[in-house]
């Protein structure tokens, strides 16, 4: 204390993400975890890419176009419409550059025109087949079977004729579009109303407390299956009921934090200061309680993803969209007469992905809390 | 203890009061009519959207039924009579509500003249009734629902149905004439003033004329373009107003039979007219829950519009100067009509009013007999049944609820029972044994395998065991198919023990896997913090061996969480037995509930949805006992 140390310039220390990034780097299976979450997510969107009945870029009547890129154009409805209601108006010349592959080819398929003079070259996807495609000439059921090579289905076509494997690639977008929006679902009603309990005290905690403990008392799975069976099993549907129904955990998890950080020195200090809640609230509490969800979402989007493939597998998914589970489902019809390719692929695939889910949260887990780690 | 566990108990009300709350909403609030649906019918019926044939009604009156089972509709089979206070006082509301005795069949159309009453019913029964609910005559009736009746002054009696037929009955009960069905609803009825000549507004659009006593057609009032619902005359018997489906109310000339004036914009169809005592207004119910008063002095002014009914308006009558309403919302509302507000309104005890009839100072209102019970009275009365367990029957096979859950939960218990039972006597020591050896080769084997396991999802495992050892294809090992053999009977019971034994591997081995990893890794974890508490470093410190160390010092401490963990475990129970019943074909609480969603099963649903979450409360209750049995610091406070 009586002699001052030498002035020191303390390097810049890292932040708080960037410590938890430099911690995760080291975690082996947190890293495989990241990289599996990032190869689905890439999946599901590239999958128009993958697999589809159309090239992914071709020289057609010496234009240089992208036909799968349309997919997304095509399959996406507020596009559908817009660009409908654009055409009625005359507008939509040159405004959208995928626009109208049909009346280019007269009504036929790109896979029709594929040795024609109008088709200089194409590069095509890996699975030449689009994921609702009916394909006649394909042996129903076989695993691997198909009209010779550039035809074949890799890992053979369900009970309707269609290609298991390009059926897994879309199903990378319904696993993850009902993953990480029923995941966002939850964790907005979740972070706000255990923001509110915790921050509020009182009679808001008590009432919103016993909110959420009449929620975790109802089996959620079987709530789940109710709620969709009188509803229309739609994509939608499902990505609501599974949000609204599992947020309790995120609530719980916040308002533990909130409470926690509520009662440290700053927030004793804001308080003195005095300001307002709202600023306490969000400029303070908030961003000092939010790390633990980022564990929680990570293991509530494998969660998510297997209730839906389960609904799926029950024969409540949405019909028009393909689904992993439904492939299980389809499959389990032929178990036990040797069909195994129905129910091998998918349920890797889902296997696959909740394995990445879970290692990821559990690596990012230990890289947030050093307690943990042993 | 004690004074604690009833604490708990009181403190869960609250819950319990919500959980009563949400199984509540899914019959109630649930889209559509749920108990129509588990029909497959969606007829809720609208006042005009009536008719279809003898099937529709049955089915009808089987979702009725459903309904009044669920408590959500109460029979109503009275007539209901209200008198007005002797006072006299204009704009006083009436406060005798008195009923007359139980009626036959369900009233749809009531008529009266004096004190006598003439009441039509579904049934196609035809009454003469006095005021005091004496049945004074039994006339023969019609085969289908009479939807009108109109008695006259000197006691003759005019009767259709929703066939087209129309019969009149004179005084002592004998059919004067019949006029064939014509396969059209009659609507409305009317006498002429003079008695000689009848109005018939039919579902058709036209307006018939008929001869008394013969019913025969004189003139026939073409003009409305779809369905006439509501007739009325005046005094003098010169002018007849006429309102239906098209949304206009006309005025015939009854010399000439043209068409004197038209109204448009009447907001919906109109299902009853009513011209005032005085002669210069005409109230018009109407579908759009509104009563239109149009003056006949100015026929095409905006008409001053009574609102309140929250449903369409399905009868007016004039009591003096004032109105009287009666509507699908269950009420009977009284109007002063100058003011345009509304004076009285009667609870919802009566159902959907089909017939009302003033005579004198006396109103009398016929209700279709199923009364809807308002909402939170059903509520009182679901929890009043939860308390007495009574779940009534299921839609299906009307089977007491309580006797299919007491038949299937032994089951999901049971198998509940093992599988816990199981993990904890797998993971527990697994879990600490990997703790003790941090870092070994065995803890990472281990916890990778446990974690493989974790994300495998139940339903698929479930369904590779199936192709695997249960065909035969490949190994065919195991039964897949129920708890037990079909032809357990013949077998002697050491083989019977053997066969229940077999049935069980495969969905025990189902429902076992994931906990193992879950229930492992948190006793690992737990065992873990425990070791790096201070206590742990004194008792090692102290020199004792590293077995008792971890079995004597750790291990009990660390059993507190893993412990409490049961209570979360609970809730999973039902949810998670609905795959592996539903895969297994066995039948539990899990696959109960399976099909009872795919029926639409509501009394079943409801139970079980009840059912398990009052024993996920129970779980967490014993999971707060237990842990303040096993941890002496956490007092029972």
């Amino acid at each position: 204390m009586s002699t001052n140390p030498p002035r020191v310039r303390a390097p810049k220390s890292d932040g708080y993400w960037t410590r938890i990034w430099k911690k995760l780097r080291t975690h082996t299976t947190g890293m495989i975890g990241l990289f599996v979450v990032i190869g689905i997510m890439g999946t599901a969107f590239t999958a128009p890419f993958l697999a589809n009945d159309r090239p992914i870029i071709a020289s057609y009547k010496g234009e240089i176009v992208s036909p799968a890129a349309a997919t997304y154009v095509d399959s996406w409805v507020p596009w559908r419409s817009l660009r409908n209601d654009l055409k009625s108006l005359e507008l939509s010349e040159g405004f959208f550059p995928f626009s109208d592959f049909y009346a280019q080819l007269d009504g036929q398929t790109w896979k029709e025109v594929r040795d024609s003079e109008d088709m200089a070259w194409a590069i095509w996807p890996l699975v030449e087949w689009n994921p609702n495609q009916f394909d006649p000439g394909a042996l129903k059921l076989k695993p691997g079977e198909g009209q010779g090579a550039t035809s074949g289905h890799w890992l053979g076509t369900d009970d309707q004729g269609r290609d298991v494997l390009s059926r897994m690639i879309h199903g990378c977008v319904v696993a993850m579009l009902v993953g990480i929006v029923a995941m966002g679902i939850a964790v907005s009603v979740g972070v706000t109303l255990g923001l509110m309990a915790g921050f509020f005290g009182g009679w808001v905690d008590l009432v919103l407390s016993r909110i959420t403990e009449v929620v975790m008392c109802f089996p959620s799975f079987f709530l789940i299956i109710a709620v969709i069976a009188f509803l229309e099993p739609s994509i939608v549907n499902i990505m609501a009921v599974i949000g609204f129904v599992r947020w309790t955990g995120m609530f719980r998890l916040i308002r533990g934090e909130v409470l926690k950080v509520r009662g440290l020195d700053y927030m004793v200090a804001a308080r003195a200061l005095g300001i307002s809640p709202a600023r306490q609230m969000f400029r303070h509490v908030l961003p000092n309680s939010v790390a633990p969800i980022f564990v929680a979402v990570a293991f509530g989007v494998a969660r998510a993803v297997l209730l839906e493939s389960s609904l799926s597998f029950l024969g409540f998914g949405d019909p028009s969209q393909p689904s992993w589970g439904e492939i299980v489902y389809q499959g389990r019809a032929y178990v036990t007469q040797g069909l195994w390719h129905l129910t091998i692929f998918p349920g890797i695939a889902i296997f696959v992905t909740l394995t990445g889910f879970n290692l990821f949260g559990q690596g990012l887990r230990d890289a947030m809390d050093p307690k943990l780690r042993f | 203890m004690l004074a604690y566990l009833l604490k708990r108990l009181l403190a869960m009300v609250p819950t319990l009061l919500g959980i009563t709350f949400v199984t509540f909403l899914i019959v109630n609030l649930a889209p559509g009519d749920p108990v129509a649906t588990a029909f497959g019918s969606d007829s809720g019926g609208g006042p005009s959207a009536e008719g279809g044939g003898a099937e529709q009604d049955r089915l009808a009156d089987a979702i009725k039924a459903k309904k009044k089972l669920l408590g959500m509709v109460t029979e109503d089979r009275t007539l209901h009579v209200w008198v007005p206070p002797a006072s006299g006082e204009d704009l006083r509301p009436m406060e005798q509500t008195e009923r007359v005795g139980e009626f036959v069949g369900w009233a749809r159309s009531l008529d009266m003249a004096g004190d006598s009453l003439a009441v039509g019913s579904d049934t196609g029964e035809l009454l003469r009734m006095g005021l005091d609910g004496e049945v004074q005559q039994t006339l023969a009736g019609h085969d289908d629902p009479i939807w009108v009746v109109r008695l006259a002054t000197d006691g003759r009696l005019l009767s259709s149905d929703t066939g087209g037929a129309i019969k009149l009955w004179s005084p002592d009960g004998a059919e004067l004439a019949v006029r064939p069905a014509t396969g059209r609803p009659v609507r409305s009825l009317r006498f002429h003033p003079d008695g000689t000549r009848a109005y018939v507004a039919s579902e058709d659009g036209s307006i018939l004329e008929l001869s008394l006593p013969e019913l025969t057609e004189l003139r026939r009032f073409e003009g409305h373009v779809s369905g006439v619902y509501s007739l009325a005359l005046d005094q003098a018997g010169t002018t007849l107003w006429s309102g239906g489906y098209d949304r206009t109310l006309r005025e015939w000339s009854l010399e000439s039979g043209s068409l004197t004036r038209e109204r448009e914009g009447m907001g919906a169809a109109i299902n009853d007219l009513a011209l005032s005592t005085d002669g210069k207004t005409l109230a018009a119910a109407s579908d759009d829950r509104r009563i239109r008063l149009v003056s006949l002095d100015d026929f095409d002014a905006k008409a001053a519009e009574l609102t309140g009914h929250f449903k369409p308006v399905t009868r007016v009558a004039w009591l003096g100067s004032r109105l009287v309403s009666g509507s699908i919302d269950q009420t009977v509302r009284v109007w002063d009509t100058r003011a345009g507000t509304e004076v009285f309104r009667s609870n919802q005890e009566v159902g959907r009013v089909n017939g009302l009839v003033v005579s004198g100072d006396t109103l009398v209102t016929a209700s279709n007999g199923w009364v809807e019970v308002p909402v939170p009275l059903r509520y009182l009365r679901w929890l009043g049944r939860i308390l007495t367990l009574d779940f009534d029957r299921s839609f299906i096979d009307d089977q007491p609820v309580m006797d299919k859950i007491a038949k299937a939960l032994p089951v999901t218990v049971g198998l509940n029972v093992i599988a816990l039972t199981l993990i904890y006597l797998i993971s527990i020591p697994l879990g600490v044994y990997a703790a003790v050896k941090r870092g070994s080769l065995f803890d990472h084997v281990s916890s990778v395998i446990l974690f493989v396991l974790y994300s495998i999802p139940n339903f698929w495992l479930a369904t590779l065991l199936i192709m695997f050892f249960s065909s035969r294809q490949n190994f065919d090992w195991f039964p897949s198919v129920g708890l037990i053999s079909d032809n357990s009977e013949n077998l002697s019971s050491l083989q019977y023990l053997w066969d229940g034994f077999m049935h069980l591997v495969l969905p025990i081995t189902v429902m076992v896997y994931a906990g193992f990893a879950s229930l492992s890794r948190y006793a690992r974890t737990s065992l873990l913090e425990t070791i790096g508490e201070d206590y742990i470093r004194t008792a090692r410190a102290k020199g004792l061996s590293e077995k008792v160390v971890v079995i004597k010092h750790a291990f009990r401490n660390s059993l507190i969480t893993i412990v409490t963990l049961i209570g979360n475990l609970l809730p999973a129970m039902i949810g998670g037995s609905v795959i592996v019943e539903y895969i297994f074909s066995i039948n539990g609480m899990g696959k109960l509930g399976f099909d009872a969603i795919l029926a639409r099963d509501y009394p079943l649903i409801m139970a079980i949805t009840t059912f398990s979450a009052f024993l996920t409360l129970v779980g967490i209750l014993v999971s707060d006992l237990l842990y303040t049995v096993v941890d002496p610091r956490v007092t029972a406070d």
